[in-house]
């Protein structure tokens, strides 16, 4: 467990909070996501704010973060590009009303919003059709046509994919499900 | 930490005119280019007021919360006026300090006097006013360094410990980044400090007039004064060590900061400062690691990227700017799985 305090501080050095924090680093390390606390509650315990009752911080999209298990990672880097932004933005959003860079939707509609903005995948046909093909290992060469169709695989979906094939087969299996659940 | 900024310009100012005035002088008599750096020296001392700290301190000195005081004089501790003359003695804990600023010798090699003498004073009125700050006592001047005092009959022991280690810490902050950056601009080697602090307990320090009539001074006789001056120089650059009376009265929080001096040097001799095998008093010298002392200091900020500012409260004329904090903000998108 790392814990301590986290001061906010802006580009030209002006002081805006300290947040009080923790950070459970699991034995996996570094092959693993560590769960960060806020224990000063600064933050207001609401949904909104990306915080649970007990001070539990969503960093980021699951997807982004489950990655860290596969390529393993680094405790500073993970400070330095995943806890410090959070509250910052956290910072920014009491002063504004708004965060920095937008928010993800609660719950699976932000899953369909991370494969739409940030993938590329815009429907939630084709997230199917691309998470089938890659669990069953049956992705094109990337010379062929893409799997949404619309050109040649190595300029449209393949970077997306190639992203997607290395996460962790079962939070592809969820996320397959929650499409599903999605199209009814 | 910004907070020596107005130090540095003055610095500054004299090495750009001392540049200026080999080029410009060089045509001139002797006695004119005399008449005209005797005029360079003075106008720039001028903005080193000897009362008064430079705007970029003092706005420090108000976060803090204190107004320093410039009535001191040197070899004259307040709290012991009443030695001054007599034979009296008296006993009384105290934390010595030794700072010294090397390096600066090597000036005379590129600047004219003049320059140096603003350059060295400047930097020493910067530890004197940081010295002020936090409460200390400058008790002599030893060429470009200091020899302070912390602590007197109104303030605890372990106050006076804490402060003179948030003086140091402060300070060789500003020599090693700060300062250190200007002389790198301009092709100088390092000046850095080496710094050794101890305290004696009530019982090891005895106050007394030293020397006589107007030759004297109020000043201390204590193995723990001693001892802090031969600290000093067990100090690796920019260094602080400290002795073991100075890791008695530190937070346990802080404890992690102190390492013995052998650690570093990897020879045991250098573990104690002193020596005494006949009583068995073997005392305990430590690298003391100021930067991250200073970095849990409430008048701090360490934002992850390293740097140490002070904690700004205040705003002296200047808003914040929530933008300045937008392109950090921008690296998240928080996401929540309820």
């Amino acid at each position: 467990m790392i814990y301590g305090d986290m001061d906010i501080c802006g580009n030209m050095g002006s002081y805006w909070e300290t947040f009080n924090i923790e950070i459970f680093v699991p034995d996996t390390y570094p092959f693993c996501v560590p769960r960060v606390w806020e224990k000063s509650q600064v933050i207001k315990r609401n949904y909104d704010f990306h915080i649970d009752k007990h001070g539990g911080c969503c960093l980021d999209i699951e997807h982004r973060l489950v990655i860290y298990k596969v390529i393993g990672m680094n405790i500073e880097e993970f400070v330095m590009k995943k806890v410090y932004p959070f509250f910052v933005n956290q910072v920014y959003r009491k002063r504004t009303g708004d965060y920095a860079n937008g928010e993800y939707l609660h719950g699976f509609d932000g899953v369909a919003q991370y494969y739409r903005e940030d993938l590329g995948i815009l429907t939630s046909k084709l997230a199917m059709e691309i998470i089938q093909k890659i669990l069953d290992n049956d992705l094109p060469e990337r010379n062929e046509l893409c799997i949404c169709g619309e050109g040649k695989y190595k300029n449209c979906h393949c970077r997306s994919v190639e992203y997607l094939s290395r996460l962790p087969e079962a939070r592809l299996k969820e996320d397959l499900v929650g499409f599903k659940k999605l199209v009814g | 930490m910004k907070i020596y900024n107005d130090y540095l310009e003055t610095i500054k100012s004299a090495i750009e005119r001392d540049k200026r005035g080999k080029s410009y002088f060089s045509g001139l008599s002797e006695s004119e280019t005399k008449f005209e750096k005797g005029i360079k020296a003075m106008e720039l001392k001028r903005k080193v007021p000897e009362d008064k700290l430079l705007p970029s301190l003092e706005e420090f000195a108000d976060e803090l919360g204190v107004q320093p005081k410039f009535d001191q004089q040197l070899g004259m501790h307040p709290d012991f006026v009443h030695l001054k003359h007599t034979n009296n003695i008296e006993k009384h804990y105290i934390v010595s300090g030794f700072i010294d600023i090397k390096g600066s010798t090597r000036l005379f090699a590129k600047y004219d006097p003049e320059t140096v003498l603003i350059i060295t004073s400047t930097i020493q009125q910067a530890a004197i006013h940081t010295c002020l700050i936090f409460g200390g006592y400058v008790h002599r001047l030893h060429g470009d360094g200091l020899f302070v005092y912390f602590g007197g009959k109104d303030i605890d022991v372990s106050t006076a410990v804490n402060k003179a280690l948030q003086c140091v810490s402060v300070f060789t902050y500003f020599v090693k980044n700060d300062l250190k950056k200007l002389f790198e601009e301009q092709g100088i080697d390092k000046i850095f400090t080496r710094i050794g602090i101890d305290l004696g307990y009530d019982k090891d320090v005895v106050w007394s007039m030293a020397g006589i009539g107007e030759t004297s001074e109020i000043t201390t006789c204590s193995l723990h004064t001693s001892l802090a001056s031969k600290m000093q120089s067990s100090a690796e650059s920019n260094g602080v060590v400290v002795g073991k009376n100075v890791k008695e009265n530190l937070s346990e929080r802080n404890n992690d900061l102190l390492s013995a001096v052998s650690i570093r040097t990897q020879d045991e001799k250098d573990r104690y400062i002193f020596r005494d095998a006949d009583s068995g008093f073997f005392y305990t010298q430590y690298d003391f690691n100021w930067l991250q002392f200073l970095k849990r200091q409430d008048f701090i900020v360490s934002p992850p990227e390293g740097e140490v500012w002070i904690k700004r409260t205040q705003h002296r004329g200047r808003e914040k700017n929530i933008e300045d904090l937008a392109s950090t903000a921008s690296l998240n998108k928080p996401y929540f799985n309820g």
